[in-house]
């Protein structure tokens, strides 16, 4: 790729200027003011267009910048070439990128060409805008050298393959995105959303027990007072029949009614006359079998107790006859009738004896019972608890039984009270209602309508807490779901914190394998501009460079500017040697040297000429010294 | 006589743990609707009795219309008597307007408890339910009458042996040779029928409207029929919810693409008998590719319209061929040897790291 010349109509205080480059080394040197950083923007923006097209200040767009200060046309031509083909590009700007014109030639045959399209400098370089900056073009405001995703594409040569570098950018935002939409420890995150959730829905869990107590308190009042309108009802019936049925005709329905109750509640009473005396059989059955099974449990017992104390008597007997033998024994040898060593004999006769002698004590002592025992034990507590029981649901019954005769009897009294009033002439009747039975119907409205009003109260409380309970029962059933959602959403960050950490290792392990020549290149550059030798010079998959200094890594961004200037510009060569095997870019130069000393702007021109060998240059530099 | 054995109908149910508000608000109505059906079907085959074996509401604190309802229909059906057991979910008993309930509704005690349903008057024989209510108590064997016809109701899971007090345990040595002829049982939500003793049988009858994926196959009710021998009662399941629960399994190994997978989806989904008004699960079974992955919500979209319920669960193993990468150049291959190489990990942690960086160098979702 070789810059031939170019034509400036107008850009920024440049006008109707024409250059030609030379195939090695150009050198512009001007004043300070003469316009050569422009000249070098308006090469950038021939390949690569305006930076900061959508910003509005002249500080931002560099289209307000550069926009022509005595007016006319905004643009200008290049002619440059690459491989065997020589191009004359044709560009011009207007007040919005939609106003440019771009027009290519093929320079030989003069006809209009397709090879490159507006993007000219992505697709002739390989780069986008940022590495061209970072690389192939130096200007004076911007020495940023870090490699791009681009930059190391190129120098793995892999945009042509599987664009791996590019698509690891992508997987590593989808994996950032995904980690931060759901990141435990952030309010914002999905997992701690979903666990303030799950707090919450614990917290109404952990209400309802007493929410549950609350209720059922609730329905006992709402139980008691059911009865005492059922009680109000029921009297107020009694005497609202007596003054109905006196003053009008028979109601044969309210009789036939009275009669169906009555039979049904008989029914249930012989029911549970029935199930009393089940219960009075099951409990004389199970009196029996519990005398039965106690009887035994003692048979058994003493049993066992006689046969301990005779064996334990046999011991002592055993014990007692051991001891005496052992005195006899010893009285005969120490009276010398019996030699010495049976006195040992009866030594071990006295241990056989205290032997048996404890043995004894065991064995009258608590020793196991036997399985039969604890059988008939585990039977006994079995049908004394069902005992206990069966006399519990007796009282039950009985109470139910009195309950029931009383409804009966409520009810047949109902019934003959009909009748009676049934068979009364209705005249006759209605003169004998009382102004006092209408003052007690009167006084059971007043109660009736004052314990419908207190059991409608409680019901809405009830109806209250039921819904509260519902609700926090609701709550209860989410949470095992919601648990199980946290655990897969958990699983699903810790992949993603894992799966970021490997591609990342497995991207520098891949970068990695690039960082050889690129090395190779930096040395020598680093070399050819300061004399000395790279070797305390460290770089990483990044192409980040770092300068050993008594055994440990000093970062360049901490040295001086010129220092700094220096390994910028080692590194960019080195970079640049990289992507760039085969047809060597031109390079734009202005004014790299500004911040060199004077031993070291020798070096500089000494690398100016021999990078020219291989490079095309464009130098700009605005003092006489630094050419 | 003709007597209807039900239970487990867990009316009121919350159910948002599948639907959203206004599905579960109709799928509830469903429920009880169900209830509304049986009572029909009771009155039309001239049924005597419903035994209602426990959870006939969800929880202890049913909204107060799902009881007014139930409490309606019942009185409605006043030639129908009912034997309600309360069951573990029910625990205490609902509130109906009158502290009894209704006159037809007969329930139980923590004590066995004997109601004589009434003479079979073709057969001259008495029919005696008995119940208990599930309790912290020891369940001792109740007193039968063996010359009736006795059926008993519990709630709770049957046993062999005694076991310790518990109100969700059904002993069947306290209940064997006691002169039972049917148990009828509530608490598992499948119908299960087996032998009892010499004498009798025992009989789960399961849900009546399944509600979770746990309740898939027919659900529904027991009828029973006094037979002509002294003793005999005939069983006979009624297959009765209005919606079928369906948990379908669709293998996918070997499924190269997200199209081959739809189409297995869609060919399994075909040969399977759910209907319209069923609810189904979808289960992906098998390996997949790490490049294969089918979108959920496109299938859910795709399938949710043909059923009243459709939901996908992914049970899919993904398959990374590791040695496919040996010698791959690209940042891919370096990945996958990385992490081949990295200590620490175990088999699953492994594919799913993999996977997912793999999927996310290919630009797709990463789960």
């Amino acid at each position: 790729m070789k810059l031939i010349s170019c034509r400036i109509e107008n850009f920024g205080k440049l006008r109707d200027f024409t250059y030609h480059f030379e195939d090695g080394l150009s050198v512009l040197f001007a004043e300070n003011g003469w316009g050569k950083s422009t000249f070098a923007a308006f090469l950038k923006v021939m390949f690569y267009g305006f930076d900061g097209d959508n910003r509005r200040s002249e500080d931002g767009s560099e289209r307000l910048r550069y926009r022509p200060w005595g007016g006319g046309v905004y643009g200008g031509s290049v002619i440059w070439s690459r491989g065997d083909k020589t191009y004359r590009m044709l560009r011009t700007f207007g007040t919005r990128r939609k106003e440019d014109t771009f027009v290519l030639y093929d320079e030989e045959t003069g006809l209009p060409s397709g090879d490159f399209s507006e993007n000219t400098g992505e697709e002739l370089f390989g780069i986008d805008r940022d590495s061209f900056r970072r690389t192939v073009f130096w200007s004076q405001s911007d020495h940023e050298t870090s490699a791009t995703t681009s930059i190391q594409a190129k120098i793995g040569d892999l945009s042509s393959q599987q664009d791996d570098l590019p698509a690891y950018d992508a997987a590593v935002k989808r994996l950032s995105r995904e980690m931060e939409r759901l990141r435990p420890d952030r309010a914002s995150g999905l997992i701690r959303k979903k666990e303030d959730r799950l707090a919450v829905l614990q917290a109404d869990e952990a209400r309802l027990p007493l929410l549950k107590a609350e209720l059922e308190e609730c329905s006992a009042k709402e139980r008691a007072l059911s009865d005492e309108l059922d009680n109000i009802r029921a009297h107020r019936q009694h005497y609202a029949l007596s003054a109905s049925e006196k003053t009008s005709e028979d109601r044969p329905g309210k009789d036939s009614e009275t009669q169906r109750r009555l039979e049904n509640s008989e029914k249930k009473l012989a029911m549970l006359l029935e199930k009393d005396r089940s219960i009075q059989r099951r409990g004389q059955k199970e009196r029996q079998e519990y005398l039965r099974v106690r009887e035994a449990l003692q048979r058994e017992l003493l049993d066992q107790s006689r046969q301990r104390e005779k064996q334990a008597f046999i011991m002592r007997a055993g014990a007692g006859a051991s001891a005496a033998l052992a005195v006899i024994f010893s009285v005969l040898c120490l009276t010398g009738i019996l030699p010495a060593p049976v006195f040992v004999l009866s030594l071990l006769l006295l241990a056989a004896g205290a032997a048996m002698f404890w043995q004894s004590g065991r064995i009258s002592g608590d020793t196991p019972e036997t399985e039969e025992i604890l059988h008939l034990r585990g039977e006994k507590e079995w049908y004394r608890d069902s005992l206990r029981e069966l006399s519990r649901k007796m009282e039950t019954s009985r109470m139910r039984l009195r309950e029931q005769k009383a409804v009966c009897a409520a009810l047949r009294r109902r019934l003959d009270r009909t009748e009676q009033v049934r068979e009364t002439n209705v005249s006759e009747a209605a003169g004998q209602i009382s102004s006092e039975v209408s003052g007690i119907l009167r006084e059971y409205d007043r109660q009736e309508e004052d314990c419908r009003v207190r059991l409608q109260e409680v019901r809405s409380q009830s109806e209250e807490l039921a819904g509260m309970i519902r609700d926090c029962s609701a709550s209860a059933s989410l949470i095992e779901n919601l648990q199980s959602e946290i655990g897969t959403l958990r699983e699903q960050y810790d992949t993603c914190v894992s799966t970021l950490s490997y591609l990342e290792e497995a991207r520098n392990s891949f970068t990695s394998r690039y960082m050889n020549p690129f090395l190779r290149s930096f040395s020598r550059y680093y070399s050819m501009l300061t004399g000395e030798s790279a070797d305390a010079v460290r770089t990483d998959a990044d192409f980040s460079i770092a300068i050993m200094e008594e055994g440990l890594p000093r970062d360049p961004s901490l040295m001086s500017e010129g220092s700094r200037d220096l390994i910028s510009l080692c590194r960019r060569m080195a970079m640049i040697d990289a992507m760039y095997p085969e047809e060597k870019p031109f390079l734009v130069l202005d004014d790299p040297f500004s911040n060199l000393d004077d031993e070291r702007v020798k070096g500089g021109l000494r690398f100016l000429h021999s990078a020219s060998l291989e490079y095309q240059i464009l130098y700009l530099t605005c003092h006489g010294s630094r050419f | 006589m003709k007597i209807i054995h039900c239970s487990d109908l867990h009316l009121d149910a919350d159910l948002r743990t599948k639907y959203d508000a206004a599905s579960a608000t109709e799928r509830r109505a469903e429920l009880l609707d169900t209830f509304r059906r049986l009572c029909r079907y009771a009155r039309e085959k001239a049924v005597s009795a419903v035994l209602i074996c426990g959870d006939l509401f969800d929880t202890a604190s049913p909204s107060s219309s799902a009881v007014r309802t139930v409490e309606d229909l019942i009185i409605a059906n006043s030639d129908l008597l009912f034997f309600y057991l309360r069951g573990n979910h029910d625990e205490r008993p609902a509130l109906f307007r009158t502290r009894r309930g209704p006159e037809n509704l007969c329930l139980f005690g923590d004590d066995w408890t004997t109601w004589e349903l009434s003479e079979d008057r073709d057969q001259g024989r008495r029919i005696c339910i008995t119940g208990r209510e599930p309790s912290n108590a020891v369940l001792t064997s109740p007193e039968l009458d063996p010359s009736c016809i006795n059926i008993v109701m519990l709630h709770g899971q049957v046993r062999e042996g005694y076991t310790a007090p518990d109100p969700e345990s059904v002993p069947l040595s306290a209940l064997r040779g006691r002169g039972i002829d049917y148990l009828a049982l509530g608490h598992l939500h499948h119908y299960r029928s087996f032998a009892l003793d010499d004498r009798g049988i025992a009989a789960y009858c399961g849900c009546l409207e399944g509600r979770g994926f746990d309740e898939c196959g027919r659900c529904g009710f027991i009828l029973l029929e006094t037979g002509e021998s002294s003793h005999s009662l005939k069983t006979r399941f009624v297959p009765f919810a209005s919606r079928s629960l369906y948990s379908i399994p669709c293998p996918v190994t070997g499924c190269c693409s997200d199209t081959e997978v739809y189409e297995r989806i869609s060919g399994v989904l075909e040969a399977s008998s759910a209907s319209a008004e069923d609810l189904v699960r979808l289960e992906l079974t098998g390996e997949l590719e790490y490049s294969c992955s089918p979108d959920a919500a496109f299938i859910s979209k795709e399938w949710e319209g043909r059923y009243h319920y459709f939901e996908l669960k992914d049970s899919t193993e993904p398959v990374i061929h590791s040695e496919d990468f040996l010698c791959d150049a690209t940042l891919k291959g370096e990945f996958v040897r990385v992490v081949n190489a990295a200590d620490g990990l175990d088999s699953r942690e492994r594919t799913r790291i993999l996977r997912c960086g793999l999927r996310a160098l290919l630009g797709e979702s990463l789960f």
